[in-house]
């Protein structure tokens, strides 16, 4: 046997295992994401939340929509954004609520 | 306090099917608005409960009726003692039960229906009998929101994916939205038995109270803001998402403000709580008492479940083995194809192992919020 046929007969070697490896792979992910789809149908219930439409009639306005940002740009973006826009406001306070505030001792 | 019938001294029952009060003894009916109870003062701030609490865990729930059950709506232990008569701030309004008890059990045995999984077990305790009515209180608010995003998705660029960066910022003005006034419930449950339906919403009477239990809203207005500010950042960032391409969408890093507009309301929910116990652990699946929809995730035949996947494993096993068989003796004079087939069918099944691990981990996780202790927060702080 010549060094190319050992050469080639690794080769192959390697080849098998990692064939059989992907093989049982693949069955293992086709039988796990089924039995998924099946606890999801059978036993899962409810799992649905409600999206923003629900409780906004006019969505989201964006004031920023950017795309392709660089990672570097984040720190410097989220400061810009970092101040409370209702940072002064005062709202009344139901009793119930202050109520428990008094129990808990929190001063809101 | 429990209001009786004018005709016969008996008690007085809500019943979401008439959405009337009935006597149980004489079967008279009267709608809420129409009975008055002498001991009531409809102007004032407050109303009187009668306070039980849980031996067990300590939870504590409000029923106008003398007969109480014998086991806790939470913990589902039978230790539940009248503790006192209390006065509880009069929430504005309410939204009446619309699900009768009948109902409430269809719709939970709707799901057990030739379903081979849930444990028979678990199917005979769908009974009337483990069912609780709960008016469960809520805050109802209107809101200014502002929100800024950081977000990523992997988008193709020369047949490989690459991790871009997005930038959102903007406001919303929220109306109606249902928050969780108690510490009990779990937000992340009580926030799947939404939509409630606010046109269905009645000013409170304590008369809907009848033959349910109720609860009132332990939370201060800090910890409001707090959860307030939480569920509209879920539902602003689940929307900022959609509008990023590519796959793997991501959020990255956010800031958000929230402005609760005055006096948010103080409402009342409909729901009902079926309670049980299964090997040892007790469970609570809920059914929104206004739209009949079921939350929760039941406990399944562990064999069952395994026998199920062992099964699919060997079947595809042996379907996927024949056909290397096949293409290594180069059979089959359609090797083309079936080579092309058998390709595709080993990336797909290499593409679904990770959704299908993290679905399933998803809903082991449903499992165990499913299960009373996570459900109820007090039932782990009370214990500890």
């Amino acid at each position: 046997m010549g060094i190319s046929d050992a050469f080639l007969n690794e080769q192959m070697y390697i080849i098998a295992i990692i064939s059989i490896i992907l093989f049982i792979v693949s069955c293992a992910g086709l039988a796990v994401f089924i039995t998924f789809r099946i606890l999801k149908k059978y036993i899962d219930f409810g799992d649905v939340v409600c999206s923003i439409h629900q409780y906004s009639n006019n969505g989201i306005k964006y004031t920023v929509n950017r795309d392709n940002v660089l990672l570097c740009e984040k720190n410097d973006y989220m400061l810009v954004h970092g101040d409370n826009p209702y940072e002064n406001i005062q709202r009344s306070i139901p009793d119930q609520l202050l109520k428990n505030a008094e129990k808990t001792g929190d001063n809101l | 306090m429990a209001v009786l019938c004018s005709n016969c001294s008996g008690r007085l029952i809500f019943n979401p099917a008439t959405q009337q009060l009935e006597c149980a003894a004489c079967g008279s009916k009267f709608y809420p608005e129409d009975v008055q109870d002498i001991n009531a003062d409809v102007h004032s701030k407050y109303y009187d409960t009668r306070v039980y609490t849980c031996a067990h865990c300590g939870a504590e729930v409000i029923t106008s009726d003398t007969e109480v059950s014998t086991f806790c709506v939470y913990c589902g232990n039978p230790s539940i003692n009248f503790t006192r008569i209390s006065k509880e701030c009069r929430p504005d309004g309410i939204v009446p039960f619309q699900i009768t008890k009948e109902q409430a059990v269809e719709s939970v045995k709707k799901k057990f229906l030739k379903n081979p999984i849930i444990p028979k077990e678990v199917k005979a305790k769908a009974v009337p009998e483990n069912f609780r009515g709960i008016y469960v209180p809520y805050w109802v608010i209107n809101a200014r929101f502002s929100e800024t995003d950081y977000l990523s998705g992997m988008v193709k660029n020369d047949k490989r994916d690459e991790k871009r960066y997005y930038q959102r910022a903007g406001t919303c003005s929220f109306a109606n939205v249902p928050i969780d006034g108690s510490s009990i419930l779990n937000d992340e449950v009580s926030m799947k038995l939404e939509p409630f339906i606010f046109n269905g919403a009645k000013d409170f009477d304590e008369d809907y109270l009848n033959g349910f239990y109720s609860n009132t809203s332990d939370m201060t207005y800090t910890g409001l803001r707090e959860s307030a500010a939480n569920r509209c950042h879920k539902l602003f960032a689940d929307e900022a998402l959609t509008t990023i391409p590519g796959k793997k969408q991501k959020l990255e890093d956010s800031i958000y403000w929230i402005d609760i507009q005055d006096d948010p309301l103080y409402m009342m929910m409909p729901v009902w709580f079926f309670t049980f116990n299964y090997k040892d652990k007790p469970y609570t699946i809920l059914v929104n008492g206004q739209t009949g929809k079921v939350v929760g995730t039941m406990p399944w035949e562990e064999k069952r479940i395994y026998g199920i996947g062992w099964s699919l494993f060997i079947l595809f096993l042996a379907v996927l083995g024949t056909g290397f068989v096949c293409i290594a003796l180069n059979y089959a004079l359609l090797s083309g194809l079936f080579n092309y087939i058998i390709t595709v069918v080993i990336a797909l099944g290499t593409a679904l192992l990770v959704p299908g691990i993290v679905g399933i981990n998803k809903i082991v996780k449903n499992l165990r919020l499913t299960q009373s202790d996570a459900i109820f927060k007090f039932v782990k702080k009370r214990q500890a």
